[in-house]
């Protein structure tokens, strides 16, 4: 049986199963629709809701404070490995890692006001956090044969750095790459859902629950986890291909 | 010409080098032996200039100031190669200042003269250890060095694939007329590539011995069971026991 094949079947037998709960009503099925009003709901809210507008929006919000919060994350990350104070400064990214981002929400809506700038900004600061904890990790832990081989060919500091610790850093930085992805789009997804807006996948989650219209609530729940997937194996394809070394 | 003259080192309260003499000849390979922790690496480094001497010197027959060209060979060869480059790129890496197309002809020869042709759009971890560390060994070559230096370049590898990568080193260095400087844990490693080997004692360190190899050349990795080899090893064994102490 192929891989396929076996796929295929473990779907079947989950729409079947789920199937077979929402008709049996323990819950009503208004709650918990079963699997064919989803599929009708997926293909409604492409068709009448226009959801493609929101998948854009989601993910134009969530590629934006991604790209902007990882280029902060490496070039803060760099600079703490290099610091004499890596150990103080450690200690309040870690802290500030430990607030929950949600908890934040009021705070960066004074801040920054309802409108985007508030929702980038907070994908920002919980993906900057991340990528400077992994970035100094990698800085911390280059290689000492390979410092000393750059010693040997008599590299200048600069050359060291680009020729040597900055490719070496790369895995652990990518590490922390992949964390801010998934982090990238909860945080996302739940600033839409509470900070207002007029459009986003968030946003629609919340509205088809107002509304009862579970099939089509479950079915942008749905969506929003092939988002996920969908970045998530792009990068880590993106990753195989550039840092070809890693896990070697 | 390298000549070390009272070579002294300590680190912190402990005297590891205490007045350490010998010299490396034109085209001569020397081979350190000594107890784990006697200072045979540390040497090694002061020699590539990794290190600085407390005491004592490091003469050359260069004149002035100008230093000699070392290239440093390591035993973890999986560190010390870019995993990031492949084979070819990880020799050119210690080219520099020099045109495009002359880089791209010294790596043409460096790889032909290493019978790695084949592999040079590999990385190092598709490859062997043994070829690996010729790799290194060509990285080597290419800095265009003085002198070799060679810290326990076939201690990470399996027993045969050490033998087999003896055997290419020698032919080698037979070819490019260069001094080399090896520390070794393996008397036979000594035996069969020096000319010369140092005995080193535990710390503080001195030099106890210090042996003319008159082992046949060219070299075969056979001629290890030979009679004047193991005349050799008797003397080298003479002091194991100040080794193991």
């Amino acid at each position: 049986m192929s891989n396929f094949t076996k796929q295929l079947l473990i779907i079947l037998t989950l729409s079947w199963g789920w199937f077979l709960l929402s008709s049996s009503n323990i819950f009503p099925a208004l709650l918990f629709p079963p699997p064919q009003e989803i599929i009708k709901s997926l293909y409604k809210i492409f068709a009448e809701d226009k959801i493609i507008y929101d998948i854009y929006l989601t993910v134009i919000r969530m590629i934006g404070g991604l790209t902007v919060g990882v280029i902060i994350g490496i070039v803060l990350g760099v600079i703490i490995g290099f610091s004499s104070l890596d150990k103080q400064i450690t200690f309040w990214v870690d802290f500030l890692r430990s607030i929950p981002g949600a908890a934040l929400f009021p705070a960066f809506m004074l801040l920054f006001g309802l409108g985007e700038l508030a929702k980038i900004s907070l994908v920002i600061f919980a993906t900057v956090l991340i990528v400077i904890v992994n970035t100094t990790c990698g800085i911390k832990n280059i290689n000492k044969t390979r410092l000393m081989v750059a010693q040997t060919l008599k590299f200048t500091k600069w050359q060291t750095f680009y020729k040597i610790i900055l490719p070496e850093s790369l895995p652990y930085v990518s590490v922390g790459i992949r964390h801010a992805i998934s982090y990238s789009l909860i945080m996302v997804v739940v600033a839409e859902m509470f900070m207002g807006t007029q459009y986003g996948l968030g946003k629609r989650i919340v509205d088809f629950h107002l509304t009862y219209e579970t099939g089509k609530m479950y079915s942008v729940i749905i969506l929003t986890g092939m988002i996920g997937y969908l970045v998530n194996h792009f990068y880590i394809f993106f990753e195989s291909k550039k840092i070809h070394w890693l896990g070697k | 010409m390298l000549k070390i003259i009272n070579a002294t080192k300590s680190f912190g309260q402990t005297k590891i080098l205490d007045g350490i003499n010998f010299e490396i000849a034109d085209n001569e390979i020397v081979a350190i032996v000594g107890p784990n922790g006697c200072g045979k690496s540390t040497l090694l480094k002061i020699i590539a200039g990794l290190e600085k001497l407390d005491n004592g010197e490091i003469k050359t027959s260069k004149a002035g100031d100008e230093e000699i060209k070392t290239s440093l060979i390591f035993q973890d060869h999986r560190a010390s190669l870019f995993p990031w480059k492949t084979i070819r790129g990880n020799i050119e890496f210690a080219i520099t200042k020099m045109s495009n197309q002359d880089k791209k002809e010294k790596v043409d020869q460096i790889l032909s003269k290493l019978n790695l042709a084949k592999h040079q759009n590999k990385f190092p971890y598709q490859l062997s250890g043994g070829m690996s560390q010729l790799v290194a060994f060509g990285r080597a070559i290419a800095q265009d060095p003085d002198i070799f230096l060679f810290d326990e370049p076939f201690s990470a590898m399996d027993y045969h694939a050490g033998l087999k990568l003896q055997q290419q080193f020698i032919d080698l260095m037979s070819l490019l007329q260069k001094p080399a400087c090896i520390v070794t844990h393996s008397f036979d490693e000594a035996i069969f590539l020096a000319d010369k080997i140092i005995i080193l004692s535990t710390p503080p360190t001195k030099v106890i011995q210090i042996l003319e190899n008159n082992l046949e050349k060219p070299r075969k990795i056979e001629m290890l069971g030979n009679a004047q080899a193991q005349e050799i090893k008797e003397v080298l064994f003479s002091n194991i026991n100040s080794f193991l102490s």
